[in-house]
């Protein structure tokens, strides 16, 4: 490990429990947030959720390359990204510098503007969910993404707003999990 | 305002009145049903010359009432048979079907109508539940599923995935989309509070049929305006369709004596036996969430069997008498309910289909000029 990426690493620490296929939860740990859906998660993957320290860079881009870093000096790869609202922008950022170590992305909600995005260098398989409450900009950018995502899948979920994990959990935890588990078999149900 | 001409499709050729729903099919005769398709389909191709705006059909299940399975087959014929009036289907029974079945059948009919189809919407009776053994409770929550659903699968652009309560796909994109943008114009009936609270959180005309009090009828649509409003839509005259069985004749005397022949077939032979299964499913479900709509609905349908052919007219239940008096009844009902839209039944029964097309005549030539431009 490089004298930057132990730097890095110092200042984006990262918790981690359960066991499996290494999935990164991109919002950074909050007292005040919801933790039913990363706990779900951990019982089927190796959750990593990053503690954001008071001085960490306020701009994405930058997050991006820090984070990128961290998850290619820590082997942490392939891995997976699961975030949400703005913070999708961080997972897009991330998976565009470093395709070769992230296989899949979860966008739930996202809030972004993709001009000025290279998403064709993105290789990972992408579920974007949206909820048939959130707001419009929400669904506009979902289906932009969908349209310019080479491997994406786009699930509306019904009656959930834009906090997916707390107006939906169980619908928003199930189909993330087959997504998470499944893969390019993710279209054919199972059950 | 605006008229629709509706047909129920009924059987017309039982001898007794079947002992139970579902409705025994042993004595059904394919020639005579083949019969009744072509006399029923030229009927509502007819509509179109006699100035009618929309022509119109619902669904029904194992039942003589109506030869109507999936009404969606007959707005397919019309596309082929008819130019320009719209093809209204009131509606499919949204809850008991596959939502994505119903979103294509629909985008198919409004392609090849060239954008004339009105996409009706209805949760239905209850005994038509059993039809497709579909939980009678699970009836609201589904019906506003499966809408929610058909709305996105006709209006979105990428493949999509639906994760809901009741209806889970992985991919949808639908070919082919409608014809009409964003999408057909819909239609969602309302028999009581509740649903005209639903009705009115969407784009949607409010469709009610049966009625047995103009006041009760008037409340309930500016229980709809009121939601309609909330979601910042202001609803006119356009949004509101009143069912109305019609008897057009050169005389009421004429007209009432033709209803009065018509009408007992209709009410003690082919609604008789579903009566008693929608007794059972509302005392075995909640297709109800409470005890007082249900109270409601048993009440309507025995107050208005129960009334005479002239009270039912006063009530503003069906419209009935020579061209002059039904002009008048159109006119009340525009006075009193706000209502801009029409839908005329006149296969009420055993009603000769001779008598149906004078009466289409007549509502061309004598009633339609005085009331069109309420």
């Amino acid at each position: 490990m490089s004298a930057s990426s132990q730097s890095n690493a110092n200042r984006f620490a990262l918790t981690s429990k359960g066991q499996g296929r290494p999935v990164i939860w991109l919002d950074p740990i909050r007292t005040d947030q919801n933790q039913n859906l990363p706990d779900q998660l951990s019982q089927s993957f190796h959750l990593h959720q990053w503690i954001c320290p008071a001085d960490a860079p306020v701009k994405i881009a930058d997050r991006a390359f820090l984070m990128s870093d961290i998850i290619k000096s820590q082997g942490l790869g392939p891995v997976d990204l699961v975030a949400q609202g703005q913070n999708c922008l961080l997972a897009l950022l991330i998976a565009h510098n470093c395709p070769d170590q992230i296989s899949q992305l979860v966008l739930q909600n996202p809030a972004l503007s993709i001009e000025d995005l290279s998403l064709d260098k993105i290789a990972a398989r992408t579920l974007i969910l949206i909820g048939t409450m959130s707001s419009p900009d929400r669904h506009s950018c979902g289906r932009a993404l969908k349209a310019a995502l080479a491997k994406s899948h786009l699930i509306f979920i019904h009656n959930a707003d834009d906090h997916l994990e707390t107006s939906q959990p169980d619908r928003t935890s199930r189909i993330m999990i087959d997504f998470l588990n499944r893969g390019e078999v993710f279209l054919v149900r199972e059950q | 305002m605006k008229f629709s001409f509706f047909h129920l499709m009924p059987w017309t050729h039982l001898d007794k009145t079947p002992a139970e729903w579902p409705a025994r099919n042993a004595d059904f005769d394919p020639v005579k049903g083949q019969q009744l398709y072509k006399t029923y389909l030229d009927t509502m191709v007819h509509a179109e010359a006699c100035g009618f705006d929309w022509v119109a059909a619902n669904e029904h299940h194992f039942s003589p009432y109506s030869l109507m399975a999936n009404c969606n087959l007959i707005g397919a014929a019309l596309t082929q048979r008819t130019s320009s009036i719209k093809i209204a289907m009131l509606g499919n029974l949204l809850p008991i079907l596959n939502p994505i079945r119903v979103a294509e059948e629909y985008a198919m009919l409004d392609v090849m109508s060239g954008g004339r189809l009105v996409a009706g919407f209805v949760r239905g009776i209850p005994h038509e539940y059993i039809s497709y053994n579909i939980p009678p409770s699970q009836s609201r929550a589904r019906m506003k599923e499966a809408l929610d659903l058909i709305l996105k699968a006709w209006t979105e652009p990428e493949p999509f995935g639906w994760e809901g309560e009741f209806y889970q796909h992985r991919a949808v994109s639908i070919w082919p989309k409608p014809f009409q943008k964003p999408h057909p114009r819909i239609l969602l009936s309302a028999s009581n509070e509740e649903s005209a609270e639903f009705v009115g959180q969407y784009d949607a005309i409010l469709g009610m049929t049966l009625i047995i009090d103009l006041d009760v009828v008037r409340d309930t649509i500016e229980i709809y305006k009121k939601v309609s409003r909330a979601h910042g839509r202001d609803p006119g005259p356009d949004h509101i369709l009143i069912g109305q069985q019609t008897c057009i004749a050169e005389t009421d005397e004429e007209a009432r004596h033709h209803m009065r022949e018509a009408l007992p077939y209709f009410h003690d032979k082919l609604m008789r036996p579903q009566q008693d299964a929608q007794r059972i499913v509302l005392q075995k479900s909640r297709f109800f969430s409470d005890d007082e709509q249900k109270a409601f609905f048993v009440k309507r349908l025995q107050t208005h069997k129960s009334r005479s052919l002239e009270d039912q007219i006063e009530a503003g239940s069906l419209l009935c008498g020579s061209p002059q008096s039904v002009v008048k009844q159109i006119k009340r009902l525009r006075q009193h309910l706000g209502a801009g839209h029409i839908n005329i039944n006149m296969k009420i029964g055993t009603m000769p289909d001779e008598i149906i097309l004078k009466g289409m005549d007549l509502f061309r030539t004598q009633v339609l000029p005085h009331v069109a431009d309420l």
